[in-house]
């Protein structure tokens, strides 16, 4: 019996217990599964990753021949230049038809940049407060919005240690653009609660509730480096995703 | 005798001195010593990062002289760049570094940089994404270069674009020579910094370029171009147009000393005589460099006001320490960039290179020797 605790110790040792994941990964931002949080990343973090997406999980005007939903890919890079500070581009694959053949694909893609920036740090009395925005801005050549995930957000966190175990709670008001109105559905207060438990301080336990449904997932990150994260929308449908981090400042995670 | 001797003593230990340096990598190493100050001038080709350079050769010389001021002049082309002065055990930097090169001029220089000849072999990859059911263009060019030291600031570059993976189409598909630039990097005032480049530069464009830069003091930096070139591509046949396009442009810089952040607003004639405007941010990390850009302009002959925006990453290429000792070398180009631009066109807000290995990790202003030397 020992002998299998030492065994399990070594293994939280070597998947890197000492690391932290924090990652709303659909974005490639810090946040919650699809809900943001005020929380940022070590500052010098660069991350490259991919997503998993689950047709339940994208927008609804995000249609293959504007008539039916579909399970998708984005990936993105993110870096964290100042710590009050997050950028990120991300690509999400588009299901369309090629243009000279009847062949049906992913040809198209979607592309978008997020931000946040920390208006106040979490201290022991006060929470951390964020504002930040999804896809804000439509750049499509004709004048038409092509904006599928603009949103924008104000968020605020604050975690608690009781016995060596992290507690974070997240409220945040999100608004969606007047041109998404479908997406609305997402829209208002929105919040979660996080969980770390002291003898697995990589692992991060997440519930949280998006206006429409009530999700669970976790992420864990592994090597110091990779991090994933597993999640079923409204406790049925899989999202998931990795991604790789890399400090480039030097700083532990 | 005795004077002759001590004469002897003194040189081999000025010397081993020097050989310290060059063990390091450093080239154009010249020590003086006198009663009062140690003055050394050394070249950073050795590929340290600048912060790195600094702290190495700052170490050396504590290690060599404990009592008396010293003096390091970092030389670009071997023209002093930047100086390191210590006073009363303090490393400081400081542009004020002309007479102190000038002290050294007449001793000997090891590893000297001249008739040296660099081979390096660049990677280039351009993605673009104007088809709209093809995720994306691709085209992988190997840019093997060649670079020789001439002396008092003289350069020769070459290069050669070799694609090895195209989807952008048969104009780039011929092996090719893409650049080929003659060039003087020389200070001509106190704080004044000059270079001057003639031939064939990046974007199929030949001529004549000027860029001059004025550090106004740690944190401001103002500079300008201007050049007058033409077309001239050997993608298909040759194919060379006059050299009437010109191009002026005028920047200011700040550099955010604690987060060592640089911004920079210039403006002016770009390449396609579109006028106009780009903010720049960007961070230097230990290895890379990541910023961020917005962009406007207005051709009023061809079309009206553009935006755009994007990010770009450049980063140093392994190995980050190379000795140079022998009068050929070869190794990769010193960098690798990738930019991501959201409305790009073959013509707007367009500015050609002069060197192969230019990149935004280039900091004309050397802010590292500033963050390294004044605030920490």
């Amino acid at each position: 019996m020992i002998k299998k605790l030492k065994l399990w110790y070594v293994c939280l040792l070597w998947t890197g217990f000492y690391q932290t994941a924090q990652a709303q990964q659909y974005t490639g931002t810090t946040g919650l599964l699809h809900v943001p949080s005020a929380d940022m990343n070590i500052e010098g973090t660069a991350s490259i990753g991919a997503h998993f997406m689950n047709k339940r999980t994208t927008p609804d005007k995000m249609l293959f021949q504007k008539k039916e939903k579909f399970n998708t890919l984005c990936h993105y890079i993110s870096v964290t230049p100042l710590s009050w500070l997050e950028l990120s581009y991300i690509c999400t694959f588009l299901k369309s038809k090629k243009s000279d053949s009847e062949r049906t694909g992913f040809f198209q893609k979607d592309r978008h940049f997020s931000a946040k920036v920390r208006l106040l740090k979490e201290d022991k009395w006060w929470p951390s407060v964020a504002v930040g925005c999804d896809d804000p801005y439509s750049s499509s050549s004709d004048g038409t919005d092509v904006t599928y995930f603009c949103n924008f957000y104000a968020v605020a966190s604050k975690h608690l240690v009781t016995a060596g175990d992290e507690w974070g709670l997240h409220l945040a008001f999100r608004k969606y653009k007047s041109s998404a109105a479908n997406q609305n559905r997402w829209g208002g207060v929105v919040g979660g609660i996080t969980y770390r438990p002291r003898f697995f301080r990589s692992l991060r336990v997440i519930g949280e509730y998006n206006q429409d449904a009530v999700n669970v997932g976790a992420d864990c990150m592994l090597w110091k480096h990779v991090l994933v994260q597993a999640s079923l929308q409204d406790g049925k449908y899989f999202n998931g995703g990795i991604c790789f981090q890399l400090n480039l400042l030097g700083k532990k995670y | 005798m005795i004077c002759f001797a001590g004469a002897l003593v003194v040189t081999a230990s000025a010397f081993a001195q020097n050989g310290l340096f060059v063990a390091h990598g450093f080239e154009n190493v010249r020590l003086r010593r006198d009663s009062t100050e140690y003055v050394l001038t050394l070249e950073n080709n050795a590929r340290y990062p600048d912060w790195k350079a600094a702290r190495i050769a700052t170490e050396l010389m504590d290690s060599i002289c404990t009592n008396r001021n010293a003096t390091i002049v970092f030389l670009k082309r071997d023209v002093p760049l930047i100086a390191m002065k210590r006073r009363e055990g303090i490393w400081n930097a400081d542009y004020e570094n002309g007479r102190d090169f000038q002290k050294t001029r007449f001793n000997s220089n090891a590893n000297s940089t001249v008739g040296k000849v660099d081979f390096f072999l660049g990677l280039e990859l351009l993605y673009r994404d104007w088809t709209l059911d093809v995720m994306y263009e691709v085209l992988v060019n190997l840019n093997p270069s060649v670079r020789w030291h001439m002396g008092n600031g003289w350069e020769i570059v070459g290069q050669v674009s070799v694609p090895v993976y195209n989807t952008y189409g048969d104009y780039y598909k011929r092996i090719r020579p893409t650049m080929a630039v003659l060039s003087n990097f020389s200070r001509v005032a106190r704080h004044d910094y000059l270079k001057v480049s003639g031939g064939l530069f990046s974007h199929e464009r030949y001529g004549v370029d000027v860029k001059w830069w004025h550090p106004i003091d740690r944190h401001w930096m103002i500079d300008a171009q201007m050049g007058i070139t033409g077309f001239c591509s050997m993608a298909t046949d040759w194919e060379a147009s006059k050299p009437k396009r010109l191009l002026g442009l005028a920047g200011v810089q700040y550099y955010w000393n604690e987060k060592n952040v640089s911004i920079r607003l210039s403006g002016g004639r770009y390449l396609y005589e579109d006028y106009g405007t780009t903010i720049d941010v960007k961070r230097h990390f230990s290895h890379c460099t990541i910023g961020v850009f917005g962009q406007y302009c207005k051709n009023w002959l061809r079309y009206g006001g553009h935006k755009s925006a994007g990010f770009y990453l450049a980063m140093d290429l392994p190995p980050y320490q190379q000795k140079r000792r022998k009068k050929v070398n070869s190794s990769l180009a010193d960098n690798f960039r990738i930019t991501y631009n959201m409305m790009t066109d073959a013509v707007r807000c367009k500015v050609y290179r002069t060197d192969p290995e230019e990149s935004e990790r280039d900091a004309a202003f050397h802010p590292a020797f500033f963050q390294w030397g004044l605030d920490k």
